[in-house]
C-alpha cells in the first residue's frame, strides 16, 4: 500500500460500530487518530489520593520520594531513583528480576510498596560495585563464568545472592538451588552457568 | 602488478556475480556502509545482526578484528541501525556467523586490501610488499606505522565490493579464543537495555487491550480516563488506545483502571478444543509432498505407525517487550529489541504512512530472544503514541500482554510410518508434518503490516499473506528438518500446510525442527526396540555423512554409552541426533532422566560440529542455553487458550524450566576447524526432544508422544 496516497478512509467496521457508541465516542470515532490531552507541563491529571513523602536510603543516600506510597518500590527506583538494575518481568513477585535489598534482606520490589521501605535502606546493584569500576565479588564471579545470555535475570540474581551468602555462610549447593528455583526464572538456559558462578561465589571467603 | 590508484579500481579487477556472494553482502555492496574511520582517528565496523544474548556481535567482532589485522579493543563495532549500517534483514535461523560473519570478513579484508595499496603509494613500495602487523601496515624490514586513521584520507570507501586478491595479510589472531562479551561488564552491572533509555521530556505509555482478537472499539469515556492520576495524554486511533504518563507507575495504573471505562464489539470467539491431537485434526490445510525418493512403495509388514504431537509454545522473555520512540523533525527515531531494523522500519514507515527515509530504527538490547516475539509489535505502539503526542515515549509490555499478545510458535503433528530390516536399515518411511506457519515477522510475505497495533487503526493495515518459509533455499519453517538426515531408500515426506491457526503464529527457535527431529528421532528408537538392536547402531547403519557420525560417535564416548545397560524403571538414557536445517550445525545428545515420583532430566552429555569456531566460550554458551531451553519446551511447556485468546498469563500458568530441574551438562565441540563455521543458536532443540523421550522409553518402557512430556502424561500412559 502507498504510505502516501488519497485521503484517509475510516474503516468500515468503525463506521458500523460508531452507530452503538455513545455520543462521545461518536465524536472520538470519527477521528482516526487522536491525542487527547496535549501535554503542558504541571498538566497532568492531579493526584488525589495516596500523595505521600516516602523518606528512604537507596544506595546510601538519602531519599524523599513524593508518590503513592502504594506504588511498587521496583517505580521509585527507576523513575524517581534514576536506576536501571531492578528490572520489570512479571510484576507478580515470579521471576525475581526486580530483587533489591531492603536493611539486607533479598525483596522483590514489583511487589514491596513503597511505605515498607520508609526509613529503610534499599540497595541495588548499582549500590554493591564501587563507583570507580571494580566489580563486587558476586559479579566478578559470574564474569569469570561468563555467565549471562541475555542477562535480564541477572540483576536481580545477583542480589538474592549477596543477601543469601550474608544469611547462610554455610549454603549447600541444594540450599542454592532451592533458593533460585523459589525466586528466581531465567528463559536463556544459563542455569549451570549461574549456578556454577554463584557456588563459587557463596564458597570464596 | 596492480597499477591503480586507491581510489579508482583496477579494470581488470573481477567483479564477482552477487549470487556467489553471501546474501549479506550482496545486499549491501557499498563498503562505507559496513567501516567508517572517524574525524578523530577512531575505526568502527557495522553489522546488520545483532545481540539477543546470543554473543553474536562479540564474535563478528572477533572476525573483523582479523581481517583488519586490528586489535579488538580498538576497533568499535555497531549493530543494527538503518541509518549507516548495512541492511541483514533479521538475525536468525543460526545464520549470523554463517552468513553475517562471512560478509564482514569479505568487506573487512577488501577494506584491509584497499588500505594496503594506499600504504603502498605511501610508502613507494610494491602492494604485495605491504605487511600488516599489530594494526599498522608497513614494510617487512621496517615496523609498520601507519594506521586507518593515516590512510583514511587516501581510500574511498563509496566503492562496492569486488572481491580484489587480498593484500596484507595479517593471519588469524582473534577467531578461535574466548573473548569477552562486550556487553559482559554492563549486563553485570544492571543495565544497557532498550528499557533503561531515558529521554528529556520521555513519557510512560501503555495500551488498552480488546477483550479478544479482532474486538471493535465502540464506545471510550475520555472524560474519566482524562482525570485518572497522573495521566497526561490519552492516543486513540481507531480501535488502539493507550494511555500516557510522566511517571511510569500511573500509565500502569492508568492501563489497568481506563479498562473498565472502553467498550468493545464481540469480535470472534476462538474454537477450543478438547485435545491438541484434536486441534490439529481439525485444522484444514494444503498438502505437498516436499521430498520423496524410491517411488510409491506399500508398507511392508511390520511397520511401525506412530503421530507425534508439540503444543503452541511461547517465548517467554523474562524482560517484557519495550521500545522507546522519538519524534525527530517530521519523523521518528524508534529504539526497539527488534531482531530485524530495516524489515520492521519499512512496516513502520507503512503504518505511519511516513516515508522509510523519515523512519530511522535502532537496535538496543532486550531480555533474551528466540525468535519473533512482541518486540516489532511494542515499536509500532511506541512510535504512534509518540507521533500523536510529539514527545518522546516508552511503552512496555506487561507480563499478561507479554504471553497473549506476542506471536507463539505453532503446535505440530508428525505422522511417521516406517519399517527397518533385521540389521537396522531403514526400508520404508513415510512422513507427513502438520503445521501452520513458522514466520510472519514484518517484512515478510510481501504486502500488509505484520504488527499487532496495524489491523487495529483507522486506517488499519492487514498482516501481509499467511505463507510459511519454503524448504529451499532458507530451510524450511514447519517443513525444517522434516527430512531425516539419514539415507533411507524409500522415503517420502508430506507437508500438511495449516494457514488460518487460531493464535497468531511466527518464527521461534528452530522453527518446526523441534517436532520434526522429536518425531524422527522418537521413530529411530522404536524402530530399534521393535527388532532388538542398539539405538546406535541403528543410527550408524543409516547414517551416511561422516560428520554425522563422528558426532555421534564422540557423543557415546563421552556419556560411556552401552547397549547392554538397561533401564531400571527410575533410570533411563536415550540418544538423538540432528543436523540443524540438514545444512547447519551437527549435534548429538546422550540424555539420562530419573523418573520416581517425579519426572526429572539428570544429566545431557553432549557433542557438537559446528565447523570453525569462533568463540569457543560464546558457542558453548549458545548450546548450553539451547539443551536447557530445550527440556523446558519438552517437558513442561504449552500456550493455553480459550476463546478470548490466550489464558496462560503468568509465570504459574506457563511454566518454564527452574534452577532446581537443571540437569549436569556436559558440551563437547568436535568440529574440524577447517570447516567454514556454522551457527549454533538452534541445533539443540529437536535432539533434546527426541533423546528426552527415548530416555523415558529407555527407563520406563513407556513411549511418550505429545509434548509437554509431563510426569502426569507418563502416569496416564502407565495407565
Amino acid at each position: 500500500m502507498d504510505p502516501a496516497s488519497g485521503p484517509r478512509q475510516p474503516a468500515a467496521d468503525l463506521v458500523l460500530h460508531r452507530r452503538e457508541g455513545s455520543r462521545t465516542a461518536e465524536v472520538l470515532l470519527n477521528h482516526e487518530a487522536h491525542s487527547f490531552l496535549p501535554f503542558r507541563p504541571g498538566e497532568c491529571a492531579p493526584w488525589t489520593d495516596g500523595a505521600h513523602i516516602v523518606k528512604l536510603k537507596v544506595n546510601g543516600q538519602v531519599r524523599q520520594i513524593r508518590g503513592d506510597s502504594k506504588t511498587p518500590l521496583l517505580y521509585a527506583l527507576r523513575d524517581d531513583c534514576g536506576l536501571s538494575s531492578p528490572k520489570f518481568g512479571c510484576g507478580a513477585g515470579q521471576c525475581g528480576a526486580c530483587t533489591v535489598h531492603v536493611d539486607g534482606r533479598a525483596v522483590q520490589s514489583c511487589q514491596a510498596p513503597l511505605w515498607s521501605a520508609e526509613d529503610r535502606e534499599v540497595t541495588t546493584l548499582e549500590g554493591l560495585a564501587s563507583a570507580e569500576g571494580s566489580l563486587h565479588p558476586v559479579q566478578e564471579a559470574f564474569a569469570r563464568h561468563g555467565a549471562i545470555q541475555c542477562g535480564y535475570c541477572i540483576p536481580g540474581i545477583l542480589m538474592t545472592l549477596v543477601a543469601l551468602k550474608a544469611r547462610e555462610p554455610h549454603c549447600t549447593s541444594e540450599q542454592l538451588r532451592a533458593e533460585l528455583a523459589e525466586r528466581h526464572l531465567c528463559r536463556c538456559g544459563t542455569h549451570t552457568r549461574i549456578l556454577a558462578a554463584a557456588q563459587e561465589f557463596l564458597e570464596a571467603p | 602488478m596492480s597499477t591503480a590508484t586507491p581510489d579508482r579500481p583496477n579494470t581488470a579487477e573481477m567483479t564477482l556475480p552477487a549470487a556467489l556472494l553471501p546474501v549479506s553482502l550482496a545486499n549491501n555492496l557499498r563498503l562505507s556502509r559496513w567501516f567508517a574511520v572517524h574525524a578523530d582517528g577512531s575505526t568502527e565496523v557495522r553489522t546488520g545482526k545483532v545481540e539477543l544474548g546470543q554473543g553474536v556481535v562479540t564474535a563478528l567482532l572477533q572476525i573483523a578484528s582479523d581481517a583488519l589485522g586490528v586489535h579488538p579493543s580498538t576497533l568499535h563495532i555497531a549493530s543494527g541501525h538503518t541509518v549507516d549500517g548495512p541492511d541483514e534483514s533479521w538475525t536468525s535461523s543460526s545464520l549470523s556467523i554463517q552468513v553475517g560473519g562471512t560478509a564482514l570478513r569479505l568487506v573487512c579484508t577488501e577494506i584491509r586490501t584497499l588500505f594496503a595499496r594506499a600504504a603502498a603509494l605511501r610508502l613507494g613500495a610494491q602492494p604485495e610488499d605491504v605487511r600488516m602487523q599489530d594494526g599498522a601496515f608497513g614494510l617487512a624490514q621496517a615496523p609498520a606505522t601507519l594506521t586507518y586513521a593515516d590512510l583514511c584520507e587516501s581510500v574511498d570507501l563509496e566503492r562496492d565490493y569486488t572481491g580484489l586478491p587480498p593484500l596484507a595479510q595479517p593471519g588469524p589472531r582473534w577467531v578461535g579464543h574466548a573473548l569477552t562479551r562486550l556487553d559482559l561488564q554492563r549486563k553485570l552491572r544492571g543495565g544497557g537495555f532498550v528499557h533503561d533509555l531515558r529521554m528529556p521530556g520521555m513519557i510512560h505509555a501503555r495500551v488498552v487491550r480488546p477483550p479478544r482478537t479482532g474486538a471493535v472499539l465502540t464506545h471510550v469515556d475520555v472524560a474519566a480516563i482524562k482525570v485518572l492520576r497522573g495521566v497526561c495524554n490519552v492516543v486513540i486511533d481507531g480501535s488502539f488506545v493507550a494511555v500516557c504518563a510522566e511517571r511510569e507507575h500511573d500509565a500502569v495504573r492508568a492501563q489497568e483502571q481506563a479498562a473498565p471505562l472502553l467498550q468493545w464489539s464481540a469480535g470472534q470467539p476462538l474454537p477450543v478444543p478438547d485435545s491438541l491431537d484434536e486441534h490439529l485434526h481439525s485444522l484444514s490445510t494444503t498438502d505437498s509432498t516436499v521430498h520423496a525418493i524410491g517411488g510409491d512403495a506399500p508398507a511392508p509388514t511390520g511397520t511401525l505407525r506412530a503421530r507425534y504431537l508439540r503444543p503452541y509454545i511461547a517465548h517467554a522473555s523474562i524482560g517484557t517487550c519495550c521500545a522507546v520512540a522519538v519524534p525527530e523533525g517530521d519523523g521518528l527515531v524508534v529504539h526497539t529489541h527488534s531482531q530485524g531494523v530495516y524489515p520492521l522500519r519499512g512496516a513502520l514507515a507503512t503504518a505511519l504512512g511516513l516515508s522509510k527515509e523519515a523512519v530511522t530504527v535502532v537496535h538496543g538490547h532486550g531480555a533474551g530472544c528466540y525468535g519473533h516475539n512482541g518486540a516489532d509489535d511494542v515499536a509500532l505502539e511506541a512510535a504512534l503514541v509518540a507521533r500523536a503526542t510529539d514527545r518522546p515515549v516508552r511503552l512496555c509490555w506487561n507480563r499478561a500482554e507479554e504471553l497473549a499478545w506476542s506471536p507463539v510458535s505453532s503446535a505440530m503433528a508428525v505422522d511417521i510410518e516406517a519399517a527397518a530390516d533385521a540389521d537396522g536399515s531403514v526400508v520404508h518411511w513415510r512422513q507427513a508434518t502438520t503445521s501452520a506457519t513458522h514466520l510472519a515477522r514484518p517484512g515478510w510475505g510481501g504486502e500488509g503490516v505484520n504488527l499487532l497495533a496495524a489491523s487495529q487503526l483507522a486506517r488499519p493495515f492487514a498482516p501481509g499473506p499467511v505463507r510459511d518459509v519454503p524448504l529451499e533455499p532458507a530451510g524450511g519453517g514447519g517443513t525444517r528438518n522434516s527430512v531425516p538426515m539419514y539415507g533411507f531408500e524409500y522415503c517420502n515426506i508430506g507437508y500438511r500446510f495449516a494457514a488460518t491457526p487460531p493464535l497468531r503464529v511466527s518464527a521461534f527457535r528452530s522453527l518446526g525442527a523441534h517436532a520434526n527431529v522429536f518425531a524422527i528421532e522418537s521413530m529411530m528408537d522404536e524402530l530399534a526396540a521393535a527388532s532388538g538392536i542398539d539405538p546406535l547402531k541403528v543410527r550408524l547403519a543409516n547414517l551416511v555423512d561422516p560428520r554425522a557420525r563422528r558426532v555421534l560417535e564422540a557423543v557415546v564416548k563421552d556419556a560411556a554409552w552401552h547397549a547392554e545397560r538397561e533401564g531400571t524403571g527410575e533410570w533411563g538414557w536415550g540418544l538423538a541426533f540432528g543436523r540443524y536445517k540438514n545444512r547447519g550445525a551437527y549435534f548429538a545428545a546422550v540424555v539420562e532422566v530419573e523418573v520416581s515420583h517425579q519426572l526429572r532430566v539428570s544429566k545431557v552429555t553432549a557433542a557438537v560440529d559446528c565447523g570453525l569456531v569462533i568463540n569457543p566460550d560464546g558457542a558453548l554458551n549458545q548450546v548450553e542455553g539451547g539443551i536447557l531451553q530445550a527440556i523446558s519446551c519438552t517437558l513442561k511447556e504449552a500456550v493455553k487458550w480459550d476463546a478470548d485468546g490466550v489464558s496462560c498469563r503468568d509465570w504459574e500458568s506457563y511454566p518454564i524450566l527452574r534452577f532446581d530441574e537443571v540437569p549436569q551438562v556436559h558440551v563437547r565441540l568436535v568440529g574440524d576447524p577447517g570447516d567454514p563455521p556454522l551457527g549454533v543458536g538452534e541445533c539443540t532443540m529437536g535432539p533434546i526432544a527426541g533423546a528426552i523421550a527415548n530416555a523415558i522409553s529407555h527407563a520406563t518402557g513407556l513411549r511418550a508422544r505429545e509434548m509437554p512430556i509431563t510426569f502426569e502424561r507418563l502416569a496416564a500412559l502407565a495407565g
